[in-house]
């Protein structure tokens, strides 16, 4: 086991961990908001890469703009899936909202089959490597971390400092509450659903720099979501990035050292663990 | 006098359920070949069915990755029929369907023991990770042939799809009464106490962990031995049977039956196939869509299901099914 082997698969760990955190934040952010677990992650992350790559290719819009797009898109989408869908059952039983929004996915996904096919398509992007000691660093990967990092921020920012960030949270805290001081939840669910579509079509988009994808690509991210959002405390966006990074080593160090195509099995092995020996997360308190 | 009553509800629906089986199952037995087909496909997703619902219905617990019992189930008889040929020694194949579906159960034993410590949306999510990891894991495993599949042709004669349909209805016969009879017993009773209130049961005396744990190896039992019967029609174990929309469609049949009932599944898994076949058929590339669309509708509109519905019916004559 050579020292750039090893040093060059924490770096690439790394930096892929801060996009499968960008993953998982979509995800956190709308359990965290309204107790309610997207399933179907997955198929809004194609989605993303899909929106991306087709400004490319029909109106030759740079990916960088076309991350902004899916963002914007994102949030359409989510809003109309929030009224169609998951307003009925968000005070429903889980098993509810997870199947409706299992329907959702398998809508999501077959149309996009039928309209752009299963051929695996990548967004072709490059950035130049950049070369630090025994380390080769994807300049490419540089980027999306560095975007990602930065839509994690944003979140922060909104959430901590404006007006709508203050509703949100006095919603999460205690909805009926909030309701009593003139809140319309309705409205901040509307709002927390799409913000977490939004992000989840950045993740693509920004997905689509690194990975190729088709439209059944999106379940094996929809596994290491969950994975991240547990780890990561759910309804917790910084430990979602943390655990996004954790998430990367562990795919890397697998793909180096193991066998690729193992990595789901891996990552789930660590979910239990993590489910065993930590369910409150790395950002959690014990009690 | 409600007791007496509420049995008797119970004791139609199962006269009910086992008439209505047995007349598809008659139908499949003496359609032509090719319908049986279709029958068989009934009767499986039926046996699915009613094994998730002795978990997630009874009991509440939303277990996503009950195709991994039926995948499981195919491949252990694909490994019993590949390590017993070789010493010239293969029982009757219903028996090697049994066992895989025993070893499928212990193997669920296992796992429950670890997951089932989880609730709400840990298990769920747990349970869908199941699915990708024993998958995955069998894809990299030479002996069981990695992507292809393990086969046995020719290890075992060609089964007619009427023997094997047969196979299936012995096993959707004995799932509708171990149905029946957990719903009686005290292990029924102590899922739904779990259901309704899981730290209540338990304060009261409810073992909680080793009801949920039988519960959920009974179900595996049946999946089990469901896929087993499946690898004997291809002669193969595929990892392709562990479709994770199948898991889906095992919980739509649950939903649009009715969840937790003795009926509800029977009527779910009819209808649902029925549904299924039409729009496969008439829409080939869109019925996905539409099977999407539908199961939504189900859950926002009709939560109850089927018998829901007919319980809102029969309810002007005090009758209700279960």
């Amino acid at each position: 086991m050579s020292l750039e082997l090893f040093a060059q698969t924490i770096i690439n760990g790394l930096f892929i961990g801060f996009l499968f955190g960008l993953m998982g934040l979509g995800l956190t952010v709308i359990f965290g908001i309204m107790k309610v677990l997207n399933i179907a992650t997955g198929a809004m992350i194609v989605l993303g890469a899909f929106t991306s790559y087709w400004m490319l290719m029909l109106f030759g819009i740079n990916p960088l703009i076309g991350i902004v797009i899916a963002g914007a898109f994102g949030f359409i989408i989510g809003v109309v899936i929030y009224q169609l869908v998951v307003r009925r059952v968000v005070r429903a039983p889980m098993l509810s909202s997870l199947l409706a929004l299992f329907g959702v996915m398998m809508v999501l996904e077959n149309i996009m089959m039928n309209l752009w096919g299963t051929n695996p398509r990548s967004i072709p992007v490059f950035y130049p490597s950049i070369n630090i000691g025994l380390v080769a660093i994807s300049g490419t990967r540089v980027v999306v971390s560095l975007l990602s990092i930065a839509v994690t921020l944003l979140l922060l920012v909104l959430l901590k400092y404006t007006y709508l960030g203050r509703i949100i949270r006095a919603t999460v805290q205690d909805w009926k509450a909030a309701t009593l001081m003139g809140v319309d939840v309705n409205k901040v669910y509307t709002i927390g659903f799409a913000l977490g579509a939004a992000i989840t079509l950045v993740a693509g988009a920004l997905t689509a720099f690194v990975y190729p994808f088709e439209p059944f690509a999106g379940f094996r991210f929809t596994l290491y979501a969950f994975v991240i959002v547990v780890m990561g405390t759910l309804g917790n966006p910084v430990g979602c990035l943390f655990a996004g990074l954790i998430i990367g080593l562990v795919y890397s160090f697998t793909g180096i050292y193991w066998i690729p195509s193992m990595v789901p099995a891996v990552v789930y092995f660590v979910l239990i663990l993590t489910f065993l020996l930590m369910p409150q997360g790395i950002m959690g308190r014990r009690k | 006098m409600l007791e007496i009553k509420s049995q008797l509800g119970k004791l139609n629906s199962l006269t009910l359920s086992l008439a209505f089986l047995a007349i598809i199952g008659i139908f499949g037995l003496f359609a032509e070949s090719s319908y049986t087909s279709y029958f068989y496909g009934m009767v499986e997703l039926l046996i699915l069915a009613y094994s998730l619902n002795i978990i997630t219905g009874f009991s509440g617990y939303a277990n996503f990755g009950h195709v991994v019992f039926y995948g499981l189930g195919a491949y252990f008889v694909a490994s019993f029929i590949t390590l017993l040929h070789p010493l010239g020694f293969i029982p009757h194949t219903f028996l090697i369907v049994i066992a895989a579906g025993g070893a499928v159960a212990l193997l669920a034993l296992l796992i429950g023991v670890v997951v089932l410590r989880l609730r709400g949306d840990y298990f769920a999510i747990a349970t869908l990770g199941i699915v990708f990891a024993i998958e995955t894991t069998i894809r990299n495993i030479k002996w069981l042939g990695e992507g292809r599949g393990l086969y046995f042709i020719g290890k075992i004669p060609l089964y007619d799809i009427k023997i094997l349909y047969s196979y299936l209805l012995i096993i959707a016969f004995a799932v509708v009464l171990t149905s029946a009879l957990i719903l009686r017993r005290r292990l029924g009773y102590g899922l739904r106490a779990i259901r309704d209130d899981e730290d209540v049961a338990e304060v009261m005396g409810v073992n909680t962990a080793k009801y949920k744990v039988m519960a959920y190896a009974i179900s595996a039992f049946f999946a089990g031995m469901a896929g087993g019967v499946m690898a004997l029609f291809f002669s193969t174990a595929f990892p392709e049977y562990f479709l994770m929309g199948r898991s889906v469609e095992m919980f739509a049949a649950i939903i649009l039956g009715g969840v937790g009932t003795l009926l509800g599944p029977l009527i779910g898994a009819t209808v649902f196939w029925m549904i299924k076949d039409a729009l496969l058929i008439n829409f080939p590339y869109y019925h996905l869509i539409f099977f999407g669309i539908t199961l939504i509708a189900l859950i926002l509109f009709f939560p109850k299901g089927i018998l829901g519905l007919l319980n809102r019916l029969l309810a002007k004559k005090g009758k209700v099914l279960r």
